[in-house]
């Protein structure tokens, strides 16, 4: 694995000494000459104050249109040197290198490293910073270069000292923590694209080998139909955790478009009509406007949801018995009651029946996986989904956005 | 006269599976493990519909022959207007979005039979 030196940042080098020069250049030229040249003329206080607003509202203007242009790595740089000038600024204007604003400086350094997350890039500028306050109030107090403040106290000294220290050790475990945090980070995208292909081999696999048997169980003698029956219920195991996946990779990414909840009926009816033919079960249906539009995913609609819990109804159902299914609008929401004659769900099931941990229906009907999809799907599309039980059958009432058209 | 499919996939024990089933449902079947075939085959004989896996590949992809019969350059093609159940044992929500008239059946395996019935029925072939 490459390392990377301290200088080294996200982009190539040329680019990082690009905005190095051209930020540092910069501070140069609109503050750190125009500083020493007005402490050559002695204007007045006042001009002085007056010129480096101007100056500083330059840098600003730089700085904020590297960061509209999410060029954060130039902004950063734009931001320290912007910095490093008003140290100048203040060492020429004020109380030099006791003046306790030095000690704000250090301490915004530190927030423009969390600010930018480019740690690398204001660790430079920090640690340039800090030795400039260290040595220039070293030299100070050595008397070695001499400046006249009257307001200067020693007290001063150390308590910039002291920031210094601190936000040192501030930035440096802030630096750390997110180097570790980077680490971690990519150790659990390197193991969820190793599990993605893992899952992916499995899906491609065991689905190939599922299609040659399943597309040959019709020719079993009758006492081996079993086999027909397992591999039937391996395949469904396949598909809903195929479906979790989907649900998964489709949140904040689903496209939610206006469906005709009469046409969704429509194609439902057809993907259930043999099944619903073979126990002779009736579905009824009730207020299913031609006009009610609803806001979701077609073929999660249509499968996921009420593909599922039609199915559920279905597999528990008596035969010559009938499913209602009622539509209702209220408010922004489309009510949709699919009602079953299935005997009711007990109790002790009731809690759970979304929860595909604790789901335990699967030694019985089904896989276990329908109801916790469907749910899955309906929260996705900023829906509910509630359930009514009593001895005779089971009122599934999901509820659903109302369309735009 | 019966109905012709052409079976395009690899595997024999699916490919024979799907021969006894379309043959007792009357098709006529031929099959071929080779997308280059697949494409001389379609070519030069007219099906009434075709069941592609899609994870094929050799000297042209899948998406290569699906597009070609769906591309206005093969015009004259006898099989423009046929039918394509595509069979992916991967989920690939992409693929059945970039193909456009002809390919609207998508099947993800594992699949048994009667889920390519259901499309049949669709398809008004049975």
């Amino acid at each position: 694995m490459k390392k990377h030196s301290l200088l080294e940042v996200n982009g190539d080098d040329k680019s990082y000494w690009k905005s190095v020069h051209d930020s540092v250049y910069n501070a140069i030229t609109f503050l750190v000459i125009p500083s020493l040249l007005l402490q050559g003329f002695q204007f007045s206080i006042q001009f002085d104050i007056y010129f480096f607003s101007v100056c500083l509202a330059i840098q600003s203007l730089f700085m904020i249109y590297h960061y509209r242009n999410k060029d954060y790595k130039f902004a950063a740089h734009f931001m320290a040197c912007f910095l490093i000038s008003i140290y100048v600024i203040n060492f020429t204007l004020k109380n030099g290198f006791y003046d306790t604003s030095l000690a704000w400086m250090i301490g915004i350094l530190v927030f423009l490293a969390i600010l930018f997350r480019r740690f690398k890039i204001i660790l430079p500028y920090y640690a340039i910073t800090c030795i400039l306050v260290i040595l220039g109030q070293y030299l100070v107090d050595q008397k070695l270069i001499g400046y006249n403040y009257a307001t200067s106290s020693k007290a001063n000294f150390f308590r910039v000292n002291a920031v210094a220290i601190v936000s040192s050790f501030f930035l440096y475990a802030l630096y750390i923590t997110r180097e570790r945090e980077k680490a971690y980070v990519e150790k659990l995208r390197a193991n969820f694209e190793f599990n993605q292909v893992l899952l992916g081999v499995l899906y491609h696999d065991l689905s190939n080998h599922l299609t040659s048997i399943l597309m040959n169980t019709s020719r079993l003698p009758d006492e081996l139909k079993m086999i027909e029956t397992n591999t039937k219920k391996i395949r469904d195991i396949v598909h809903n955790v195929r479906e979790f996946e989907k649900i998964r990779y489709s949140r904040n990414k689903i496209k939610m478009k206006d469906l005709n909840v009469y046409e969704c009926f429509e194609l439902i009816y057809e993907n259930f009509k043999k099944t619903l033919e073979k126990k002779n079960i009736k579905m009824n249906y009730t207020n299913i406007d031609n006009d009610i539009t609803i806001k979701g995913n077609k073929d999660a609609f249509i499968t996921s949801i009420c593909g599922n819990i039609i199915s559920n109804c279905i597999t528990h159902s008596p035969e010559d018995s009938k499913i209602d299914v009622e539509l209702e609008v209220e408010d922004d929401f489309v009510k949709i009651s699919i009602k079953d004659q299935a005997g009711g769900i007990p109790q002790e099931l009731l809690g759970n029946l979304f929860n595909y941990r604790l789901n335990k229906t699967t030694s019985q009907k089904g896989s276990g996986f329908g109801l916790p999809i469907a749910k899955g799907f309906i929260d996705l599309f900023g829906g509910k989904i509630e359930v009514d039980t009593c001895e005779k059958g089971s009122v599934f009432n999901i509820y659903l956005r109302r369309g735009d058209e | 006269m019966s109905k012709k499919v052409l079976i395009i996939e690899d595997d024999q024990d699916t490919v024979e599976g799907m021969s006894f089933e379309f043959e007792k449902r009357n098709f006529s079947v031929k099959s071929t493990g080779k997308l280059s075939l697949a494409r001389s085959m379609l070519v030069n004989e007219k099906f009434d519909l075709v069941i592609l896996d899609y994870q094929l590949s050799g000297d042209i992809t899948s998406d290569h022959l699906i597009i070609e019969f769906e591309d206005s350059v093969t015009n004259s093609n006898p099989n423009k207007k046929t039918p394509i159940i595509v069979c992916s044992g991967t989920l690939d929500p992409g693929a059945v979005k970039k193909f456009s008239h002809v390919t609207k059946h998508f099947l993800v395996k594992p699949i048994s039979f009667s889920d390519i019935e259901d499309k049949l029925i669709r398809l008004g072939l049975i």
